[in-house]
């Protein structure tokens, strides 16, 4: 299993919000950025059936139970992802980093 | 070019001091530990700033190692120091809410019976605020009851947005006092190598237009041009003296090549936390110390601003994280008390605006409420731009048990001791904070919030310190006389905020830079 799956499962991208999920390279960047320091990491563990389940709660629970370290893997990873441009604009409007709009 | 005058530090009180000097004829060396951070260096110029804003720029100290940075232990301390190290000190990270100080904060023994009064009176501080203020281009509105002396402003106030209005609208339904902030932004149009404001939002992680009125961009670049020298990514390890004269100083650069510059003339304006540093480090020999202090007060009566907190969510998206970050409205309803509290002096309350996006879904992932999946995004919508905060900013008192002390066990990579901070609320603050964060839901509420939280103190404010290097007439109650100059020493002044008598309940950088100047000119006068 490789962590692109993860990162697509629980932030999937919206098409109506024209929202992307994370790209392939920011997939790279994460990875390399983030996820190799985590402890805990051991994807291999996991089956495609295993995210066939939409409830987040009990997938976290299972990953947890496999010895994932899936809070410090979320929370880096939401902190990546919200920082992009191509997933802030579409949800605020403003441009990322807040140069020319937002005239209040 | 021999400096006639050494000035260490280029923050809040160092950068107007050497301005000043350089303007009426004397060269001026300006010290500064930390670095020269360009506009394209800041985080808000990166499409990730607020993760950049954790890290290099991050505004507690015991977070960084930057270049100038030293070791401060604040783990006895309810509150993180917040500073910066850097050309334009903390200025480069404040939020640039630019309130003066108020006429009875320089008289809380007189008038309340605790605390001390100031050796500086209101009066004579008025000409430096208005010189500051049109150094910085102040921006507000002329009318406050607050501040009836307050007749001139350079540029409008900062608008209030969409949250503003509503909160305003809860003050008014209160009857509480409340006003737009003065705010050290240029609102109006663009100055010299200063932008007006977008509203971008985030002033705190450093303003990448120069809207933000800073120490480098008003009083080190107009010194800069006259006879400032400014030696930067330089610390100073001691003050040189002679029996009980200064003699100049002893510095390291970052490239740890140590060098006397020898001047008989110098300023310490580090802060409340570098400048005791300083002072403590240069009288490690106790004979030495003994010889010119009659008192053992360098480091002790920290004050501080503890800070409390209450937000309010709004089921409408009342675009609050549009403007700049900490300008938007205060009230001083709470000042002084006019109904029976259990508590001395008062706070005020500073609207600061909503979270940017990363904020906005970390605070959704530490409470573990968020929901994964495509639902993320309405939930994100359903949260960014919901809420006003309200700060209580608690008038704190000195104390002899708050303090900072060398700490030897931790120096800074030169060797020099780091500090240790000690530091404990105390129950009037305690008091004062529980009932400001009960005030601040009421009338979060009264504005349409929708649910309120509150809690105190915040960890990560220390950013408003004072105290540490008491200001008094005699040398066995204090270090520094009315002048700043450090009692039986000849040379050395501390223009700082350490010298404060007390720490009012509103950000104090106006007053800073004000002291600064005032204190500044009676040097000025006595070295003519």
């Amino acid at each position: 299993m490789r962590i692109e799956f993860l990162l697509d499962y629980f932030l999937p991208g919206d098409e109506d919000l024209k929202i992307p999920c994370f790209s392939k390279s920011d997939k790279t960047k994460i990875i390399e950025k983030f996820i190799t320091t985590l402890p805990n990491l051991n994807l291999s563990k996991i089956d495609d059936n295993f995210f066939k389940n939409t409830d987040f709660k009990k997938v976290k629970k299972n990953l947890k139970k496999k010895n994932i370290d899936i809070d410090s893997i979320l929370g880096l990873s939401l902190k990546f992802y919200f920082s992009r441009s191509l997933v802030v604009k579409p949800l605020t409007g403003r441009d990322i980093p807040y140069f020319k709009n937002s005239i209040i | 070019m021999k400096p006639d005058i050494i000035v260490i530090g280029s923050g809040a009180a160092g950068a107007p001091a050497a301005w000043l000097l350089s303007e009426k004829g004397f060269n001026v060396l300006l010290i500064e530990a930390g670095e020269d951070f360009e506009s394209s260096e800041l985080p808000t110029s990166s499409i990730d700033w607020e993760l950049k804003s954790e890290g290099q720029f991050n505004y507690v100290a015991a977070e960084r190692n930057n270049i100038g940075d030293y070791p401060v232990d604040d783990s006895k301390s309810p509150i993180a120091v917040c500073n910066f190290n850097a050309v334009g000190g903390s200025s480069i990270l404040y939020s640039a809410h630019f309130p003066r100080f108020l006429r009875s904060d320089l008289e809380i023994f007189s008038k309340e019976g605790v605390g001390n009064d100031w050796l500086i009176k209101y009066d004579e501080l008025l000409p430096f605020y208005e010189m500051n203020e049109k150094m910085i281009s102040l921006a507000g509105k002329i009318g406050d009851k607050f501040y009836p002396e307050l007749n001139k402003i350079y540029n409008p106030e900062v608008k209030l947005g969409v949250a503003g209005k509503i909160l305003s609208e809860g003050f008014k339904k209160m009857n509480w006092h409340w006003w737009p902030s003065y705010s050290a932004i240029n609102t109006n149009m663009d100055l010299e190598g200063r932008l007006k404001c977008h509203s971008l939002g985030p002033c705190n992680s450093g303003c990448p237009t120069g809207a933000k009125a800073t120490t480098k961009n008003t009083y080190i670049s107009y010194g800069l041009k006259k006879k400032v020298k400014l030696l930067k990514k330089t610390t100073v390890k001691k003050i040189l003296l002679n029996n009980k004269k200064v003699i100049g100083v002893e510095i390291v650069n970052h490239k740890l090549k140590i060098e006397k510059i020898f001047c008989n003339n110098v300023i310490l304006a580090a802060g409340a936390i570098g400048s005791p540093r300083i002072l403590l480090n240069s009288f490690l020999d106790i004979q030495k110390k003994n010889l010119i202090f009659k008192s053992d007060l360098i480091g002790k009566n920290l004050m501080m601003h503890p800070y409390g907190y209450a937000e309010g969510y709004f089921a409408e998206n009342i675009h609050s994280e549009n403007g700049p970050q900490g300008n938007m409205l205060y009230s001083l309803e709470f000042y002084r008390q006019s109904e029976n509290v259990d508590f001395k002096l008062g706070f005020m309350m500073h609207a600061i605006r909503g979270d940017g996006p990363i904020n906005t879904i970390n605070r959704l992932f530490k409470s573990k409420k968020i929901i994964y999946g495509k639902e993320i995004y309405k939930q994100f919508l359903k949260n960014y731009g919901h809420y006003i905060g309200i700060t209580i900013i608690c008038e704190d008192l000195p104390n002899l048990n708050n303090k900072l002390v060398l700490d030897f066990n931790n120096p800074d990579k030169f060797g020099i001791p780091g500090v240790k901070i000690f530091y404990k609320l105390s129950d009037n603050t305690k008091k004062m904070m529980s009932y400001g964060i009960t005030k601040a839901r009421e009338v979060l509420k009264m504005s349409g919030a929708q649910k309120t939280t509150g809690f105190g103190p915040i960890k990560n404010t220390g950013w408003h310190l004072y105290g540490t290097i008491c200001m008094g007439n005699d040398p066995e109650k204090s270090v520094v006389n009315s002048l700043g100059k450090v009692h039986n020493l000849e040379g050395l002044y501390v223009v700082d905020s350490s010298i404060f008598a007390s720490s009012s309940c509103v950000n104090p950088a106006n007053t800073i830079q004000a002291v600064s100047l005032y204190l500044t000119n009676k040097i000025i006068e006595k070295l003519k």
